[in-house]
């Protein structure tokens, strides 16, 4: 949907507008599943103004507005870019703490080949730390959440593992993909409105417009 | 983004302009980004050298270290503690370097485009930092 047939019709942004950002709301916490299909497109796209004059013209309105609409418009775009930046910001934390088991389970995994035993500290709670004599082992338990814990097998656990980094990783990147984009519409819109309001000033200085009353 | 004009005479702005001052505030975000990536990394970076020498320098080669792998400690030798840090080592190196490649082609590009508006609109354009 361009921004132009939403001009046209009454107030379809709104609607639009949540739809769009309570999709991008349960995408985040469940990086495990695949049916998140928001794409850029799920943004509406801000029309750069060609012309202002044409532009009011067209939308039948004056300065104050069509620059009314640019702040609504930019306000929801604002509204979608809090509710991006934060589920990046999430998948940034969770990356690397996959990362982190991982390459605890990659270390096991060598440790098993070997028939010596392992001695490690673990974290009892924070600030307590217990030691521990590691045998030769095979499986690892994941905390899958919702307390539950399974036991895997190394390989089967860093397939599980390898797959969820994966999924967060393509998140993120859409994630990224939609934050580009928004900006794109959020920075058209800023100079959009811009140019609308220079664009009144400078009638009212020509004489065109009546000046402001205070 | 745009300070309002002053002069009487402004120049129109085109959709070309317009994709400009996208793509200078995209790669501006981008660039603080990068920036504090960079930083972590090379803060990350020194740790592990420093925990590097630190291994070097002790007395007795015989004592075991304790490596923090995931969220335990490990106890290994020095010789595997020493192997294990410097493949890290090596691993943020290698990702400090990109990032920095990928910082510089940024920077000219950004360069490029302030230069390019600077041009056209002079003073009623404003490219320096303005946004988080």
């Amino acid at each position: 949907m361009s921004a132009r047939e939403l001009r046209a019709l009454p107030d379809p942004l709104p609607a639009a507008l949540v739809g769009a950002s309570s999709v991008l709301l349960t995408q985040v916490p469940d990086i495990m599943s695949e049916k998140t299909v928001t794409t850029p497109g799920g943004i509406p796209a801000a029309d750069f103004i060609e012309n202002v004059d044409n532009h009011l013209e067209s939308t039948k309105s004056n300065h104050e507005q069509a620059l009314a609409k640019l702040q609504d418009l930019y306000s929801k775009y604002k509204f979608i870019e809090s509710r991006l930046s934060q589920s990046k910001a999430n998948l940034k934390g969770k990356i690397p703490e996959i990362k982190k088991t991982l390459e605890a389970l990659k270390f096991l995994k060598t440790k098993s080949t070997g028939d010596e035993e392992c001695l490690t500290d673990f974290e009892l709670s924070p600030t307590i730390l217990a030691k521990a004599k590691l045998k030769k082992t095979d499986t690892v338990c994941l905390w899958l959440g919702a307390n539950v814990m399974m036991e895997f097998s190394f390989d089967e656990a860093e397939n599980l593992l390898s797959g969820n980094l994966g999924t967060a990783s393509t998140n993120l990147e859409r994630i990224q993909e939609q934050l580009l984009f928004l900006r794109d519409q959020i920075t058209t819109t800023e100079v959009n409105m811009a140019r609308v309001y220079n664009h009144e000033v400078r009638l009212r200085k020509s004489g065109k417009l009546p000046a402001k009353a205070e | 983004m745009m300070a309002a004009g002053e002069e009487g005479e402004e120049k129109e702005v085109t959709a070309a302009d317009q994709a400009d001052i996208n793509e200078f505030s995209k790669l501006n975000i981008r660039f603080h980004e990068l920036e504090d990536d960079i930083k972590s990394k090379k803060d990350h970076l020194q740790n592990l050298q420093d925990c590097s020498n630190e291994i070097m320098m002790l007395l007795d080669d015989s004592e075991p270290v304790k490596l923090s792998v995931g969220e335990a400690f490990v106890e290994l030798n020095q010789e595997d503690a020493q192997g294990h840090v410097d493949k890290c080592i090596e691993e943020v190196e290698g990702e400090t370097n990109q990032l920095q490649a990928e910082i510089l082609t940024v920077k000219s590009r950004m360069k490029e485009l302030k230069a390019r508006l600077t041009l056209k609109f002079g003073k009623s354009i404003n490219l320096e930092e303005d946004e988080s």
